[in-house]
């Protein structure tokens, strides 16, 4: 069976809340989708390094990044799942560095010229198709401005962009996980 | 007289435009007859005592970098996450931040994400914000100096020494040095036109099917 869902968790392992948080995200998962349906990937647990910017992945040897990590084996998976969901920690209206690592490391799936998308930039797509983007973000405040300059930021980056669809979902308790119930069917 | 710390936050370290800003700040400061040190987030961030020492003996951080992915680029949210980690060590004293953040889009509203997220470190952390500006697009200054890049930035050079000047003389920044900069400094469709231009050299270069290549491209096997 082809791999519907890739999950990207890039929750860090050192705070209890969102471990939990992650923990109830997982044993959903689990619940709704076949086991074989889904890829579930803990950033923490691979070698995610920074962008260079070096425009390797752009002029030299286009489509590829210059990194050797982790990155090129979950850039495949995104790219072959039908819907990527990607779970972060919100902090200062961003999402945290380990998940940003990843966000900035899609580089390679575009190509280095603009286009205009409903009268703003962006970034040409590499590919025709992209998958669906789910995006889940952990807060506990409730902060308004955070929210929204969260929301604003994933949903203005490339990645949101070219994505066939895009959600965002943001949760702070257990009574939020309905939410959850609308973007896994 | 108060220290000024002006850190690069790209991770091209000395040969991005975000550089050539922070190069430009750094002098125009210096000129200016201010204490001033320069630092390199993806260098300091390898070294947590060094970096500790380099913040606490500032009184105010001016940080410049590249928007990726509509936000600040990784190295920099590392650095935030490392100075929220650290944050006991820099509650004795007052401290403030600005930031200029440019975009390799021509719309000046590329750079207002990555704006409000320092802003809302600032907050988290205690600094005093004193504000923030966008350069878009940022990347017509092809790693020059500044000043080397002809009229294209010759308003973000008059906003740059208005802000050092009100951040030296301890006054709010003035609004017309905003102004400067709320318009595209190129109309975006010739941007985007000249931007495409230029690609076919890399085009001719390397080839069509090379530069076009789509390796994780996967048929679907129903």
């Amino acid at each position: 069976m082809k791999i519907k869902y890739t999950i990207l968790n890039g929750c860090y392992d050192d705070n209890s809340f969102q471990v939990n948080i992650v923990q109830r995200i997982q044993k959903h998962i689990s619940e709704k989708l076949l086991e074989d349906s889904y890829d579930w990937i803990d950033l923490i647990d691979g070698e995610i390094n920074p962008c260079r910017g070096c425009d390797y992945c752009q002029i030299k040897n286009p489509g590829i990044c210059a990194i050797k990590d982790s990155v090129d084996l979950i850039l495949k998976k995104y790219m072959s799942c039908k819907v990527a969901i990607i779970i972060t920690p919100i902090q200062f209206g961003c999402c945290n560095a380990l998940t940003k690592h990843f966000i900035d490391r899609t580089e390679p799936l575009f190509l280095p010229f603009q286009v205009t998308k409903n009268g703003t930039s962006i970034m040409k797509g590499r590919y025709s198709k992209y998958p669906k983007l789910y995006v889940i973000g952990i807060e506990p405040e409730r902060s308004i401005e955070n929210r929204q300059v969260f929301k604003d930021f994933i949903r203005n980056c490339n990645v949101s962009a070219v994505s066939e669809e895009f959600k965002v979902t943001i949760i702070s308790e257990e009574s939020d996980f309905n939410e959850l119930e609308k973007l896994i069917i | 007289m108060r220290n000024i710390l002006v850190l690069t936050g790209s991770p091209k370290v000395k040969k991005g435009n975000s550089d050539s800003i922070a190069n430009f700040m750094l002098e125009s400061f210096k000129r200016k007859g201010q204490i001033c040190k320069k630092g390199y987030i993806k260098d300091i961030i390898q070294q947590p005592e060094e970096m500790i020492k380099i913040i606490k003996s500032a009184d105010i951080v001016i940080i410049s970098f590249p928007v990726y992915q509509n936000s600040v680029p990784s190295i920099v949210l590392s650095f935030f996450e490392f100075m929220i980690r650290y944050k006991s060590h820099f509650s004795q004293k007052h401290r403030s931040l600005f930031v200029l953040s440019n975009s390799g889009l021509a719309e000046p509203k590329a750079n207002v994400s990555s704006v409000f997220q320092c802003q809302l470190f600032a907050k988290s952390i205690g600094f005093y914000w004193l504000g923030g500006i966008g350069i878009a697009p940022g990347t017509l200054i092809d790693g020059k100096k500044l000043e080397d890049t002809g009229k294209t930035y010759k308003k973000v050079i008059k906003a740059l020494n208005l802000i050092s000047d009100s951040i030296s003389k301890g006054e709010k920044v003035p609004d017309h040095a905003y102004a400067y900069t709320s318009k595209p400094l190129i109309w975006p469709k010739m941007y985007r036109f000249f931007g495409k231009l230029i690609q076919n050299k890399v085009v001719k270069k390397i080839g069509k099917v090379n530069y076009y290549a789509r390796p994780y491209s996967f048929k679907v096997v129903s």
